[in-house]
């Protein structure tokens, strides 16, 4: 066998050996993850990724639809206050899935992360301008009057019949 | 009835595509069937989602549906009376060894399909693109103005283009309600028409089939591609855009080597879609347009291929105009782009490099694929030593570099947490496209191998090329 020849034979197999390596970093990884992803109950087509997200982060089940019965309660135009940590990524999470339910009503997401700069004063937040409040694993302002809960850390306050 | 609605709605996809491929192409017999397939998918969503946003400016209701749809069905048959033939070329006999990949491949598309049901939407897939999807649903199939001033919406980026969520839409609109299950459906179809493009190019630039087989189960094996949050499978936008970006820069590369004017036109057509299905896809279509300018001027050709350039610009014009209009708020995730800016934060820079560089080499997310990628272009700028090397490095390479230096102007307080959190995914955008430089290895490889030196030495003195190419498109045919 010439120089040539081994210098191409040698060449094949780094690259063999290289592919080699590859996947046997990438596969074990791939199939770590891959049977981790059994496939979540369907249920509801509609809200299927919803649905999990919220059970997921409250436990509760099925849950976007009693969500969105919630804020149908309050009149047309009304804005939903939402209360959450952004420095907490499931009440970040429910904050934001929270939003998104609550169309076509108008939203405000306020964040009371301690670490927020310039941090909101709970007490100074004006609950007079919403027609209903969702509590995302945070503590019921003082004042506030309870609200039913949706699983764990997740609490919706109906405060007024006809505030826009 | 369900089956049939999402056959409906997949078929008026396709169909699109088809006669925008039907209308755009001069010689269809050039092109396999699958590759056909995908190529229509990639233009049938662009054509969807775009009628989908311009009729919705006049139309609602069942009569934004029907216009689609009539539009959907008229472009084949302006095709066809366009007297542009149809047909495709036969596919040719399989060795035992392309077989064995093929199966591979197959098994690998099944299991992302499977893995695309099984997850939900990811936090992105659900909260900054079906949302929109939903929320033009309940509009009539318009994303409602209200929305785009929405500034406790925010969060979810009004100001993203609409790619993704019309062609979620398009699925709605044929079920007649918004589902987050059947949303999903659009992924999987998105990575086969990678895959099949992926094979297609490799073997249309090195003439063997099986180069691109193995190609495209290398990209199966990225973990970030396949099952890392943010994967192909999850409802983001970076695999779709990822392969549009493949589509346009491979077909051009394509293009370097063919006197045939249908691969710039292929070109065209998917580089208008890159700033349609994500705002950093303006970033790409700038590279890759760039790039095509760059072999149109290398190939001496007419100056009016530079038109092919400007559907793309459109776009990006035509949305910024839509956004501005409607006085859309935007989420503040970057500062704006300026020298003040830049000088206030300079400092970031090393750091940035170095989470770029650990995002890299991070075998979670990558295995060993960007260094198999680096030593591939290296082989590819040795090889081919012309104008697609200088588009294959330029596409791979300037992308990754503005990719990092964005972060500069990033408004997070904290920008390495936004780094950490984004650049996995940005990185996806050029990886299909990465892919292309392992059938050039592993061509030259065989080559290699089976060359005598006497042979090597005749060519050389007879100032041919070392490595010449056979061929391409009689292998892969």
């Amino acid at each position: 066998m010439n120089i040539s020849r081994l210098w191409a034979v040698a060449h094949i197999s780094l690259w063999l050996v290289l592919l080699a390596v590859f996947s046997c970093i990438s596969a074990p990884k791939i199939f770590e993850r891959g049977p981790a992803a059994t496939p979540a109950r369907i249920g509801d087509e509609s809200f299927h990724s919803t649905n999990s997200f919220l059970e997921f982060a409250t436990g509760a089940k099925q849950a976007s639809r009693p969500l969105i019965a919630f804020f149908d309660l309050a009149p047309p135009g009304a804005k939903i206050l939402v209360l959450a940590r952004e420095d907490d990524p499931l009440s970040s999470l429910l904050a934001k899935v929270s939003a998104y339910l609550a169309w076509p009503h108008p939203v405000e997401i306020v964040d009371l992360a301690p670490a927020r700069k310039p941090r909101i004063n709970i007490a100074a937040l004006d609950f007079n301008s919403a027609a209903e409040v969702v509590l995302c694993r945070v503590d019921a302002p003082p004042g506030l009057a309870p609200g039913k809960r949706l699983g764990a850390g997740f609490e919706l306050v109906f405060l007024a019949t006809s505030k826009s | 009835m369900r089956t049939l609605q999402i056959l409906a709605a997949l078929s008026t996809i396709f169909a699109a595509g088809f006669g925008t491929f039907g209308l755009m192409v001069r010689d269809p017999r050039r092109f396999h069937i699958a590759e056909q397939f995908s190529i229509s998918w990639l233009c049938g969503a662009g054509v969807v989602s775009l009628s989908i946003w311009l009729f919705g400016l006049f139309l609602n209701h069942e009569a934004l549906f029907v216009a689609v749809n009539v539009l959907c069905v008229a472009l084949p048959l302006a095709a066809w009376k366009a007297g542009r033939s149809f047909g495709f070329r036969s596919p040719r006999r399989l060795n035992p060894f392309e077989w064995i990949l093929l199966l591979i491949v197959v098994g690998d598309v099944l299991i992302v399909g499977y893995l695309a049901f099984a997850h939900t939407l990811g936090w992105d897939g659900l909260l900054v693109w079906e949302i929109k999807a939903r929320y033009a649903f309940e509009n009539s199939g318009v994303l409602p103005n209200a929305y785009f001033q929405d500034a406790g919406r925010a969060f979810s980026h009004p100001e993203y283009p609409l790619a993704i969520p019309y062609a979620e839409l398009w699925i709605y609109l044929w079920l007649g309600e918004s589902t987050q299950f059947w949303a999903k459906l659009i992924f999987p179809i998105f990575y086969l028409s990678g895959v099949i493009l992926l094979v297609a190019i490799s073997a249309r630039l090195t003439g063997k089939l099986w180069t691109g087989l193995v190609a495209a189960i290398v990209l199966s094996l990225i973990p970030q591609i396949t099952v890392q949050p943010g994967s192909a499978v999850v409802g983001y936008a970076d695999f779709p855009l990822s392969v549009f970006y493949l589509a346009a820069c491979g077909y051009l590369l394509c293009a370097t080597t063919s006197d045939h004017a249908d691969f710039l036109r292929i070109f065209a057509a998917c580089l208008a879609c890159l700033p349609w299905l994500k705002r950093e896809g303006a970033i790409l279509w700038v590279i890759a347009a760039g790039c095509g300018a760059f072999a149109i001027w290398h190939a001496k050709k007419s100056p009016k291929w530079f038109g092919i350039l400007l559907p793309g610009l459109c776009v990006i014009v035509g949305w910024r105009i839509y956004l501005q209009q409607l006085q859309a708020t935007t989420a503040a995730d970057f500062a704006p782009v300026n020298f003040a800016t830049l000088s206030a934060n300079i400092h970031r820079l090393v750091p940035i490099l170095s989470a770029l560089a650990a995002e890299l080499t991070n075998t979670d997310n990558w295995g060993l694929f960007w260094f198999i990628a680096a030593v591939a272009a290296v082989y590819v700028v040795r090889q081919y030593r012309d104008a697609r090397s200088v588009i294959f490095v330029t596409a791979v390479t300037v992308p990754l570099t503005l990719y990092a230096l964005i972060y500069l102007f990033s408004g997070w307080t904290d920008y390495q947490r936004h780094l950490e959190l984004s650049l996995c995914r940005l990185l996806m955008h050029i990886t299909p496209f990465a892919c292309l430089g392992l059938p050039a290895v592993l061509a030259s490889l065989r080559q290699k191998f089976y060359r005598s030196p006497q042979e090597t030495q005749v060519r050389i003195a007879a100032c041919e090329e070392p490595y010449p190419e056979r061929t391409p498109e009689i292998d892969f045919a």
